[in-house]
This record gives structure tokens, sequence and C-alpha cells, in this order.
């Protein structure tokens, strides 16, 4: 999938993460992370981020991501939503049958 | 979400303005001469945060001392961010004293550079994680394999004699010239505008490059001062930091040797940014190579002089002190807009 512009989603509300997605040149994805609980689910996040990046089938983009104490599944949600925005399907999808599960 | 803090806009007409200016002073912060916008941040009828935007840069920011520590910093700046991202920024940057970084590193915020002057300190962090990298990827594309590389960075509002002598000295005391041209659009004439008069102006040296200065090279972000009429305790700073980002990141990338400036004697801002620059490019083993102006008969040539003229109403006046190139702009349609924008107004640029 090709990003066709930059997007962002989430707040930086406590329990949300706030998500910015945009394309990269290094041909790799790229995720930058702060969070609260860095040290004990860092790589969790990470490792979520990167499954949401894989099933869209993105392969060059960096991901700047603030995450003040969410949930797994606002997670997902998050990084859902900002990739939908930049492959710009947004209004196309139909969000009450979307399978957050691979 | 219920939201319980609200960001608006304030301006000196309204009557938060005080609280807001009581905000900032209670923490030592000045409000920048150059936003665009100021908010207020309000819990209620309590005035818990302000920011202000100039460009694609946040300045001027301050949390209420008891809210401090708690998350309206961030949900702030998320407001704000909004703003300016919905706006078309691809980039947000934010210029902070040092002891702040960490909060703003904590929101997303990534470190460009810092400078300090005494015990006065200054950062400038960007939102891209990988911006400056990537700007110094794109313009390695550039790099030629000369011996001696040159750099001039001008801002040629509008380009004369004095810019076209300066490139030309430089240009045969070296191999190969960069000319970064300033891509803020501060100036009564357009970047676009700028570049070309330039380009055109240049067009008979071979061993020169003439290209954008991009965002980080006396930009909004990285030297707001430097469009300021009179310099201020913080264009040392300001100053001291835009050329530590040149230094670090450009003179690397291009492998520049020298940079060539023109000898000052109008501006107060410039004097202090080529003093500056000797101090630190020499610890970076780049020559700063000072040309004295070219004159004409006992007159320097400057683009504030043409500008002077412009601005009597003395068009044809400048014949002597201009390039064809130039001259024949300033006699064309396009120009007419700017000339008048010249007349009207009373800016250092």
């Amino acid at each position: 999938m090709e990003i066709v512009k930059s997007s962002s989603a989430g707040t930086l509300d406590s329990c949300d993460i706030q998500i910015r997605i945009e394309s990269n040149e290094i041909g790799s994805n790229e995720i930058y992370l702060k969070s609260v609980v860095e040290k004990q689910f860092g790589n969790q996040i990470k490792a979520l981020i990167n499954d949401v990046l894989d099933k869209h089938n993105l392969k060059s983009v960096t991901v700047n991501a603030v995450d003040r104490g969410a949930l797994d599944c606002t997670i997902r949600a998050r990084v859902e939503s900002a990739v939908m925005r930049a492959i710009g399907r947004e209004s196309l999808e139909d969000w009450s049958v979307i399978h957050h599960d691979k | 979400m219920f939201k319980s803090c609200e960001l608006r806009k304030v301006d000196e007409k309204d009557r938060e303005w005080q609280m807001v200016l009581e905000l900032l002073k209670g923490q030592g912060i000045g409000l920048d001469p150059f936003v665009d916008q100021t908010y207020s941040y309000f819990e209620g009828d309590k005035l818990v945060g302000t920011a202000s935007v100039a460009g694609s840069t946040i300045r001027s920011i301050a949390i209420a001392i008891h809210k401090q520590g708690s998350n309206t910093l961030a949900e702030m700046m998320n407001d704000v961010m909004e703003i300016l991202y919905d706006a078309g920024h691809g980039n947000i940057f934010i210029y902070t004293k040092p002891d702040a970084v960490g909060s703003f590193q904590n929101i997303g915020f990534y470190e460009v550079d810092r400078a300090e002057v005494e015990h006065d300190g200054v950062v400038l962090l960007e939102r891209k994680p990988d911006g400056i990298r990537n700007f110094v990827k794109t313009i390695e594309r550039l790099k030629t394999d000369h011996e001696e590389i040159g750099a001039i960075v001008m801002n040629a509002n509008p380009f004369t004699f004095g810019h076209q002598y300066l490139i030309e000295y430089a240009a045969a005391h070296c191999d190969f010239l960069y000319v970064f041209v300033v891509s803020s659009e501060k100036s009564v004439f357009p970047f676009d505008t700028r570049m070309n008069l330039i380009k055109e102006g240049t067009k008979h040296i071979e061993n020169v490059y003439v290209l954008n200065g991009g965002t980080y090279i006396i930009s909004g972000a990285t030297f707001p001062n430097y469009f300021l009429k009179a310099p201020d305790r913080a264009t040392n700073l300001q100053a001291k930091l835009d050329i530590t980002i040149f230094a670090r990141y450009f003179v690397k990338a291009l492998n520049i040797k020298k940079r060539f400036i023109g000898t000052e004697s109008y501006c107060g801002t410039t004097e202090i940014y080529n003093e500056t620059m000797k101090e630190v490019l020499t610890r970076f083993d780049v020559e700063v190579c000072e040309i004295p102006r070219k004159t004409i008969g006992e007159t320097p040539i400057s683009a504030s002089m043409v500008r002077k003229l412009i601005k009597e109403g003395e068009i044809e006046a400048v014949m002597p002190f201009v390039p064809i190139t130039t001259f024949d702009f300033l006699m064309s349609k396009d120009a007419k807009s700017i000339i008048e924008a010249i007349q009207k107004s009373d800016s250092r640029h």
C-alpha cells in the first residue's frame, strides 16, 4: 500500500495514544514511541503497531506514536484509523465490519 | 470524550489578553514578537495555559503553575498541533529553553539542535522524528567531488550587484559554490522571485549551484529574529543555533570548507549573525571569508538601499545598483504588486 498523505489519529489525553504516520524514503518501517509505560510495554506496543502496518502491507512509513497508557484495543483502533487516513480509504471503508484481528 | 478545557484564539483586544501576558511573565517567558496567532487554554473561567504559533513553529508556551506536571500541557499541545497539521504543515517546530525539553520529548518531539550563550540556552525540537536526517539525505544527493567547496546563504531581497559580486568573488575562490536561498516568506520579494533573480544573475558563472535553503537555514524555525528590525537578547542565541545546525548538518553533508559573507554596515542583526558565524564555524574547521561590500563611488550597494529607492518612487534610480535581469523584473508588470507593497510598508525586509 502507498501513503497518499501524512495523517494523525488519537489524542494526547490520558488512556489514549496519538499516532502520526508519514511516508519515508528508507524502504522499511520505523516506529518512534514515547510512552509512560515504555519500560513495561514498549515492545508490545511496537509489535501491535507493526502488526497493523503489516496487515495493510505498508513498507516504508515512519510512525510517531505518543502513548498515554492506552489499552491494546485502543492502540489497534488508532493505528488503523491513521493508516486508513494515510492511504485515503477513510471514507471508503465500512467501519462497522472491520476486523481488527488479522 | 468530555473535554474540560478549551483552546481559544486571543489578541490584544480581548479581555483575556492581560491574563495571558501575566501567565507568561510569571514564568519568565516573553511573548515572541513574531507570532501569527496566540491561543489561550481555559478550564472554565480559569486560564491554565497559553501557546502561540508562527508559521510551523509553536512558541511562548506556558502552563499555570498549579497545572504543571498534570496532562494539561499535552492536551493543549494536542489541540495546537491539530490546528497546524490541518493547516497543511508537514512538520512542527518548538523553540524552547533547555530545561523544558523533556516535557516536549514526552509528547513526541525530537531535538534538532541546541545553542548556549553564557547561561542562556535555546533548543529547537521538531515533530518529525527523522526530519533533519531526511533533509540531510536530500542535500547529500547534490554533493560534488570538488576539493574546495564554498557556501553562501542569502536572502537577496532583491538581487543586486552586491550579491552578484559576492557570488563571483566566492566562485573564483573555491572550486564549487552552493548558494542557499532563504526560503521564509517574510521578505517583500517572494521566494520564487528571489531565487529566479539569483539564478538569472549568476548564469554566467559555471561552478555555482543555487538551491532552496529550506526549513533549517535562516528560517522562521531556526532564526525567527532574522526578520526583526532591531536585534534583541534572543538574537545571539538564535544566530548561534542557526549556525550550529549549518555546521553540524550542511557542512558535513556537502563537505563545505568555506562560507562567504559580505561585510555588514547596515543591519545590526546581520552583524551579530556574522560575528557569531566566525566564532562557531572556526570550531568546525570551516573558514569564514568576509568580503568587503561592492561600492559604486562611495556608496556601498545593499538590497535595503534598493528597496529605499523603490519606496521613494525612484525605481529608475536603482539601475546602477542591480543587474539588468533584476532591473528588467522591476520594470515588468509582475513586480507591480511588490513595488506597491514596499511603498506601503516600513519593515526591515
